[in-house]
Formats: C-alpha cells, sequence, structure tokens
C-alpha cells in the first residue's frame, strides 16, 4: 500500500467516500435552501409573526385564518420580502452554476465572472444602453413595458457575451488556458470595463449616473414580482441545462482533444457553456448590479465536500449559491436596520479571505497551476 | 483498418508531413519510430483528425474520419496522447471512469466500475484507485490515462472493431513499466484491437510490434517487419546515430545496440 | 433524478408564490387628507403626516425649519450629519441606496423624497406598503426652494408656518440683492472640491447648487460650457483665470490651507492664486438648496465681496 490518499476536506475530517455521500449531501443543500429561504422570508426590519405569514399569504389565495395583519406587514412580506428573497435565490444559484461552469470551462478553479471580466462586461453593456440610448433619443422609458424590462438583461447578455469570448480567446493558447494569461485577461477586461464606464459617465446627466452608479455595489433592494418575471428565464434555463453538460465538462478537464477522443462535441460545449453563463451573469447584472466572489466560492467548497465530479458540483453550486446570497442578503437588511449593507461587501468579507485561503492550500496540494 | 492515404500536413510553410500513406488492421501491433521532429506526432493528430490534412484522407473501417459522428467514433477508437494537463483533483479511479463515456446510457454501471478497475490493473495502477490525480508521479499519471484509454475499448461495441492509438506512452516510465505497457497492448492486439504505438525505444518496438514504420524529415522512410525496417543503414540514415544490430539472445527480435561514435568513421 | 425532481419542484413552488402576488398593492390614495401634486405631477393624498421619514438633506432642513422636528421618525446619512435635530434619529441610509422595508419599520405615514433616490423601485414599494410618498423635485433655484418649502408646509398641515418661511427666503434674498447692490466687483469664482475618496480636485461646470449661489452671491462661475462636476486641468484653469477660489471648509483643510490649493492645476497663475484670495465657507452651504438658502447666500456673498458689509 502506497501513502494514504491526500485528503479531500480538512485533515482529520472524514466521510463515507463514494456516491451515497453526495447524494447525502445535495440532499443537504436542499434542506438548507428551504431553511435559509424560510428564514429570510421570516425576518426583516419589518416584525411579522409566523402566523401572521400564513394569514397574508392564505388570505392572497382566498382563505381567511384568524391572525390579523396589518397593510404594511402585508405590503412588505408580498411586495418587498418575498420577491426579493426570490431574486436572491435565483441570483445566487445563477452566480454559483456559472462559476461552476466556467472553472470547468476554463479547466482552473479560479475562474469566477467577476474576476474573468464577464460581470463588468455585462454592466458596461447595460450602462452604454442606458446613455447611448437617452444620447439617440431613443430613450427606453418611452418603448413599450415589455421590451423596456428585456432591454436591460438582454444588453448585459450581449456584454458577458462578448466578454466571454473575448477572455476565452485571449487565455487559450492551442486548445489549453493558460491561468497567467486568464487572470490577467480578466484584469485587462475589467480595467477596459471601468475606463469606457467611466467616459460613458462622462458625458452622461446626473440623472443617468445616479441610476447607474447603483449598478456597481450590487443590491437585491429593487426586486419585484415583474422584475423576477423577467429574470427568472433569464436564470432558470442556464441552471436547468447545466447538470446536462456535466459529463462533457468532466472530459474537458483532460483537455479539449482529450475530451473529442472520449466522443465529446467540444465547440459545441463551449458554444453553450459561454451562451448560458452570459445569460445567467447577464441578468444578475442587470437586476442585481455587480456582485462579487459567489461564483469563487461555492464551486470551491462544492468541491471539497464531493471531488470535482461536475454532475455534483453544478446542482450543488447552484442550491449552495443561492442558499449563500439569501443568507448574505439577510444579514444585510437586518444588522444595520433600518439601512442595508450593500451587499458585494458581504459577498467580499466571506470570498476574499477564502480566495486567500485557496492559494495558500494550494501552495501545499497544487491544484491551482 | 484505419488507413491513411497520402496524408500532407503543412504549417508555416514547412510540410510536417508529406506523401504519408499507412494502414493499421485489427489484431496487429504497429509501432511508429522515428528521430525527433520526424513527424510522428503530426501523423497521429491527423490520424485522429486532430490536425487539418493538405492532401489525403483518413478512414477508419472504411469510412472517411469526418463522417464518424464522434461518439460513435470514440466506441472504436480510444486515443492516449503524450501530455494531459489534467489540474483538478479527482481520483485515478474516477480518471479510468471517463474512458467508459463514449458507452454510457446515463451514470456508470457495475459493468463500467468493473472494467475501470480491471483496466488500472492491467497497468499495474490499481493501488493508486483512491489517489488523488495531482498528487501523482508523472509515471503514475501516465499509467492512470492509459488505464482510462483501456477502458475506452476494454470491450467490443456492437461487435465492431476497435483500434487503440498510443503516443508515446512510456515516456515517464521506469524500464519495468515500459515493458509490461508494452506487453498489455500487445495482449490488446492478440485480442483484435488494432494497435497503433509511437515509440522512442527501438528495441522495445523491435520486441513488441508485428509492424513497424519509420519515419523521417516527414516521410515514412520504410515499414515492414522489425527486422526489414530496423537495420544498421536505415538507422544510421534516419537517426544520424551509429549502431550495430543483433539478435535479441532471448526472444529472437532485432536488438539494436548504439556504438561510441569515436569507433566509426 | 434527485436533481430534477427538486428543480421541478422549485420552480411549480416559484409560479405558485408569483400568482399568489400578483394582485393590485392596495391603494394607498383612497385615504382622504390633504392632497398635493408631486414631482411627476402625480396627486398625492396625504391623510396623516404624524410620522415622517425625510431623505435629502434640503428636506430634513425644511421639516425642521417648520417647527415639525418631532414629526420625525427617521433621516437619511447625510442629513443625520448636517442637519442637529437629526442627528440622534433612526439612520435609513444613503439617498441613492435606500431600503423601503427598513423606512416601513420605522412606521411612518409619510416619506417625504427626492426624484433622485435609489433604487427607483424603493417609491413605488413604499406606496404598495401603504406609505404616503412625497416626492420633490431636484430642483436649483431659489424659486424651486420656495415651492418645495410650500409644498412640505402644506403637507404637514402648517401652511402658515411654510409661508412664513418662505417669506423669510425671500428677505435674505432681498437683503443680499440690497448688499450686493454696493458690490464694486462682481468676481470669477471657482469652485474647488475634494472629496475624502478622490485623488484629483474638480471643479464645478453649470448646473450645480454651487453654480447657482455662485450666481446669486454676485459672482461668475467661469465653468459654463460642461454639466456638473469634471477634474480640474491646468488649461482649462488658466483659461478661465479666476479671481476667487471658492472651498468648503472640509475641502480646504483637507487639501492643506492656502499652500495646498496653490499646487492644484493652474492655480498659481491664476489672478486668484496669485493674490491667494481662497474662501472657506461651511460645508451647509452647499448640501442642496434648503430653507437656509438666503442665509447661506448672504454669508456667501459677504466673503465675495467684502466691501458691501454693513
Amino acid at each position: 500500500m502506497t501513502a494514504p490518499a491526500a485528503p479531500r476536506l480538512f485533515p482529520g475530517l472524514s466521510l463515507a467516500p463514494g456516491r451515497p455521500r453526495a447524494r447525502l449531501l445535495l440532499a443537504f443543500l436542499c434542506a438548507l435552501l428551504v431553511v435559509v429561504a424560510l428564514l429570510a422570508v421570516d425576518k426583516g426590519a419589518v416584525e411579522i409573526s409566523v402566523a401572521q405569514q400564513f394569514s397574508i399569504v392564505a388570505g392572497k389565495l382566498g382563505f381567511r385564518l384568524p391572525w390579523h395583519f396589518t397593510v404594511e406587514q402585508e405590503a412588505t412580506l408580498l411586495n418587498i420580502r418575498l420577491p426579493r428573497v426570490l431574486t436572491g435565490l435565483l441570483v445566487g444559484a445563477g452566480l454559483g452554476a456559472s462559476g461552476a461552469a466556467l472553472q470547468g470551462l476554463f479547466r482552473n478553479p479560479l475562474a469566477d465572472p467577476g474576476l474573468v471580466g464577464v460581470s463588468s462586461g455585462a454592466a458596461l453593456a447595460a450602462t452604454a444602453t442606458v446613455v447611448i440610448g437617452d444620447a439617440l433619443s431613443l430613450s427606453l422609458f418611452k418603448l413599450p413595458a415589455i421590451f423596456q424590462l428585456f432591454a436591460f438583461p438582454a444588453a448585459a447578455f450581449a456584454g458577458a457575451l462578448v466578454t466571454s469570448l473575448l477572455v476565452h480567446r485571449l487565455a487559450t493558447i492551442a486548445g489549453q488556458t493558460v491561468v497567467a494569461t486568464l487572470l490577467l485577461a480578466g484584469v485587462a477586461v475589467n480595467a477596459l470595463a471601468q475606463a469606457v464606464s467611466g467616459f460613458v459617465t462622462f458625458y452622461a446627466t446626473d440623472a443617468q449616473i445616479r441610476s447607474l452608479t447603483f449598478w456597481k455595489l450590487g443590491s437585491l433592494g429593487g426586486a419585484s414580482w415583474i422584475s423576477l418575471g423577467v429574470l427568472a428565464p433569464f436564470i432558470l434555463v442556464p441552471v436547468v441545462i447545466f447538470p446536462r453538460l456535466a459529463r462533457s465538462l468532466n472530459a474537458m478537464l483532460l483537455g479539449e482533444s482529450e475530451a473529442g477522443h472520449l466522443g465529446v462535441n467540444v465547440e459545441r460545449v463551449k458554444k453553450e457553456i459561454v451562451v448560458l453563463v452570459s445569460l445567467a451573469v447577464g441578468a444578475s447584472v442587470a437586476f442585481t448590479g455587480l456582485i462579487g466572489f459567489v461564483g469563487l466560492v461555492v464551486p470551491h467548497l462544492l468541491r471539497l465536500l464531493v471531488g470535482p465530479d461536475h454532475r455534483k458540483v453544478l446542482p450543488g453550486a447552484s442550491l449552495l449559491g443561492a442558499s449563500l446570497l439569501v443568507g448574505a442578503d439577510l444579514v444585510a437588511r437586518t444588522v444595520a436596520a433600518p439601512a442595508e449593507l450593500p451587499i458585494g461587501v458581504l459577498t467580499a468579507i466571506i470570498g476574499a479571505p477564502f480566495f486567500l485561503w485557496l492559494l495558500l492550500r494550494d501552495r501545499k496540494w497544487r491544484v491551482i497551476h | 483498418m484505419i488507413e491513411a492515404r497520402g496524408l500532407e500536413v503543412r504549417a508555416g510553410g514547412r510540410a510536417l508531413l508529406e506523401d504519408v500513406s499507412l494502414a493499421v488492421a485489427t489484431g496487429e501491433l504497429v509501432a511508429v519510430v522515428g528521430p525527433n521532429g520526424a513527424g510522428k506526432s503530426t501523423l497521429r493528430k491527423a490520424l485522429c483528425g486532430d490536425v487539418g490534412v493538405a492532401r489525403g484522407e483518413v478512414r477508419m473501417c472504411g469510412r472517411a474520419l469526418e463522417d464518424w459522428p464522434p461518439v460513435e467514433r470514440a466506441r472504436v477508437r480510444a486515443v492516449m496522447q503524450q501530455d494531459s494537463s489534467l489540474t483538478f483533483p479527482f481520483t485515478s479511479l474516477e480518471v479510468a471512469l471517463m474512458g467508459r463515456l463514449p458507452h454510457l446510457r446515463g451514470a456508470e454501471g457495475v459493468r463500467d466500475y468493473e472494467i475501470a478497475r480491471a483496466a488500472l490493473d492491467a497497468v499495474e495502477a490499481r493501488h493508486l484507485e483512491e489517489r488523488l490525480y495531482p498528487t501523482l508521479s508523472g509515471g503514475e499519471r501516465q499509467r492512470v490515462h492509459l488505464a482510462r484509454v483501456l477502458a475506452q475499448i476494454w470491450e467490443h461495441s456492437e461487435g465492431r472493431e476497435r483500434y487503440l492509438l498510443l503516443d508515446e506512452p512510456t515516456s515517464n516510465l521506469d524500464l519495468a513499466h515500459q515493458h509490461s505497457t508494452l506487453a498489455v497492448a500487445r495482449r490488446f492486439s492478440r485480442e483484435g484491437v488494432g494497435v497503433l504505438v509511437i515509440l522512442h525505444d527501438l528495441n522495445l518496438a523491435a520486441q513488441y510490434a508485428d509492424r513497424v514504420i519509420m519515419m523521417g524529415g516527414g516521410r515514412v522512410v520504410a515499414s515492414g517487419s522489425p527486422s526489414e525496417v530496423l537495420t544498421r543503414e536505415a538507422i544510421l540514415e534516419t537517426f544520424a546515430l551509429p549502431v550495430i544490430v543483433t539478435e535479441h539472445p532471448q526472444l529472437g527480435c532485432p536488438l539494436v545496440v548504439p556504438v561510441s561514435t569515436s569507433a566509426v568513421k | 433524478m434527485k436533481w430534477k425532481l427538486a428543480s421541478r419542484s422549485l420552480i411549480a413552488a416559484l409560479c405558485l408564490l408569483c400568482l399568489a402576488g400578483c394582485r393590485p398593492a392596495p391603494d394607498a390614495d383612497k385615504q382622504r387628507g390633504v392632497a398635493v401634486t408631486d414631482a411627476g405631477g402625480q396627486k398625492v393624498s396625504v391623510a396623516d403626516s404624524s410620522r415622517v421619514v425625510s431623505v435629502g438633506t434640503a428636506n430634513t432642513e425644511t421639516v425642521a425649519a417648520l417647527g415639525a422636528a418631532s414629526r420625525l421618525v427617521g433621516v437619511d446619512n447625510t442629513s443625520g450629519e448636517y442637519v442637529s435635530e437629526a442627528k440622534d434619529l433612526p439612520k435609513v441610509g444613503t439617498r441613492t441606496a435606500l431600503n423601503a422595508e427598513g423606512i416601513i419599520s420605522l412606521r411612518p405615514t409619510l416619506v417625504v423624497v427626492t426624484s433622485d433616490v435609489g433604487p427607483p423601485q424603493v417609491i413605488e414599494q413604499l406606496k404598495a406598503g401603504g406609505v404616503a410618498v412625497l416626492t420633490l423635485p431636484a430642483d436649483y433655484s431659489v424659486e424651486a426652494v420656495k415651492g418645495k418649502v410650500r409644498t412640505i408646509a402644506r403637507t404637514l398641515g402648517l401652511d402658515a408656518k411654510g409661508e412664513e418661511v418662505a417669506a423669510s427666503i425671500d428677505r435674505d434674498v432681498e437683503e443680499v440683492k440690497r448688499l450686493l447692490s454696493r458690490a464694486q466687483s462682481k468676481p470669477k469664482v471657482m469652485f474647488v472640491g475634494r472629496g475624502p475618496n478622490m485623488p484629483n480636485a474638480t471643479t464645478s461646470g453649470a448646473g450645480t447648487t454651487i453654480d447657482e449661489m455662485i450666481r446669486l452671491a454676485g459672482g461668475v462661475n467661469p465653468f459654463d460650457d460642461f454639466q456638473g462636476f469634471r477634474e480640474m486641468t491646468d488649461e482649462a484653469v488658466v483659461r478661465a483665470a479666476p479671481e476667487v477660489i471658492l472651498m468648503t471648509e472640509k475641502s480646504f483643510e483637507r487639501s492643506g490651507g492656502v499652500e495646498g490649493v496653490l499646487k492644484f492645476p493652474g492655480v498659481a497663475l491664476t489672478p486668484a492664486g496669485k493674490n491667494r484670495r481662497v474662501v472657506a465657507v461651511s460645508d451647509e452651504y452647499f448640501q442642496g438648496f434648503g430653507p437656509g438658502v438666503g442665509r447661506a447666500v448672504r454669508g456667501l456673498a459677504l466673503k465675495l465681496h467684502p466691501e458691501i458689509q454693513d
């Protein structure tokens, strides 16, 4: 027997190996999601007891329950909190799964929509849409409402798509991803997006700027049922399709030509991933601004617990990402009530130390090259 | 039968392969030898469709390579490349299991696990089953990839022919493992798999191959049985290395022995 | 397998919730009470103005000037900084990053905001919560200030007091005009701003509160060819040739006094730089046009034209 297997987890903590563990974990993540979501709906700046919550929901479905509630409580629960929590679930799932998919695509655990510049590209496109549209007197606000709603996520999707393709082209040499180039490409794209964004806002009117700076901080505060309705397909489609690409992604981790020899249609898979990631990230940025680190932290945690098999990582990343974001948002809006902390700050507080820890740990196992 | 006819591959104005024709039939082990830059890897890439050919064509089982849908092709032909860049912490067993991908309908079944383990056994890497790939040595990694590739064509798929292309599978291996690897390759060829192996070591080619193809300067210089191809003159001409070719004391195949240059005019 | 089931049930739950939420919110405007027209031209009915959340320093100052500070239950961060009556009140965040639920938790009956608050959805969320929201335009002019004072006063049921405050603004402005009639110059005044997180100094163009104040105080803003704030450049500054440099006290200190200011792009080559004429005024002067605008303009006018002092 040669040296003992290197631990995937923190040394000292072991779980039974094999597939039962993964199933157990996914079930646990589902349960966690439900618990976090219920907690998030229950807690908030406005006090609403559980009984009242039931009353409110029952009331909307046509039943009367004996617990009274005020108009403010009803509006808060149904029009502010519920859409907000659901938006958080969707965006968290989208960002988590997109991070996992990007890491598979680039064959590198450091790829994250924010680091790699995809989020900035999306934000820039949405910014440009407002300002340029106004400049050309094509004010979006004059279009029928349905176009208005879809205009931002569509523009952000286009921005994310262009950026993903650009970064992929820059960072891939002879079919291999060169990590240093990947990260540099991300830095370059982020810098470019900042510069162009600065240029655009320079010429923007004050009113436009105010609606744009909101994006930079990231917030779930603007969530409404309508925005949720538009956001949902942009996120659910990728989240549901990603796990189907899991096996191909696993094979692609061996290398693009090796995956081809295993029968994977590599070009098609790459295109699908890029499009799906752009949809999810673009829509998230359009509706909730820039929220970083979720796409980096979540897949990593998953891989530590269940290994790098995408068949477990992809669905797990959606579940965990949703829980994480909703949990972080809960903290953001209760800790400093009645004000709220920017959610990007919270994800950074969790994500940045985690990132540092990853790099430290990697010096031992050399998993990140 | 994998056939190549009149292959020509160009890059940057240079011809990497020129007018190369060869065939690999089922049940035989063909070794491709040649000095660095002779075009061996390019030939492998052309045979796999990984590189575009300016002229000529490749056919597998009578069908042009482009006409094979990727999954069907993967059920019939497995390729092991020289270098692999896997950086994620899969276990060796998981890597070997990936070879079963083209055959899967849904999740892996019991049989797939059996095959993966048997493949690891065949390359003497079974004890590495639970080890994480990034923690393995170069030689261990190479054997795990070989196991994956063997697992891919372990069984007949719909009674079809099977092929195995190995590009320098022994480069990181110690002497014992070099031989066991080629022994496995030969065993597979005896079971009906058509095997093409690119080798640096002429003696390994001599010992294990049914046919040897010697390449030089992008062309096929010689093709035939080991004793026909591995002659003193051919080796001197192609490798610029003076050798003595004698007979292996036990196996009867050619034994190539380099001699010191100072002893030759 | 498990994943398909989980995702399908999640989608189903989502649809159910969407259906639950898709009914119109309670109609807040049906209540009786004061009717005012807000910035969007919409009519707003305010039945009860006993608990007020005010967002925007000018708005908070107005509420205080009307003697209704006791009705305030929450303000935005900046109001808390600049309006003494609001210092100890709960803070609802910054004007551009409000939290509707947080505001609702203070149980206000009226929320006063400017039209540029963010996120924009907050206003709708508050209305849906049954809270009356008065949206005021973000205009800068003395007339606009008086208009806002009157609107807020009307909403709070303090019409008479509102007229008083408006009248006092008028008096202050008249006083300034009287003083300025003695002014012997109309100096070119360049505003220089240096915020805590900004590496470079900026100056103000047209369309800002500062621009308006300079004009009211009997000065001229040489930078009238652009809107908003821009970074200073050597050439632009020298070409503008300002005679006075105007800063807030905090910026002045942060820049290192007169010596520091002289180091800004181009300043040393301007008449203001050569005469070392730097005027530092209290930060409150520029926090949006509120009821104290008259006094602020007077203070600025005196600093720009020391000769007009009574």
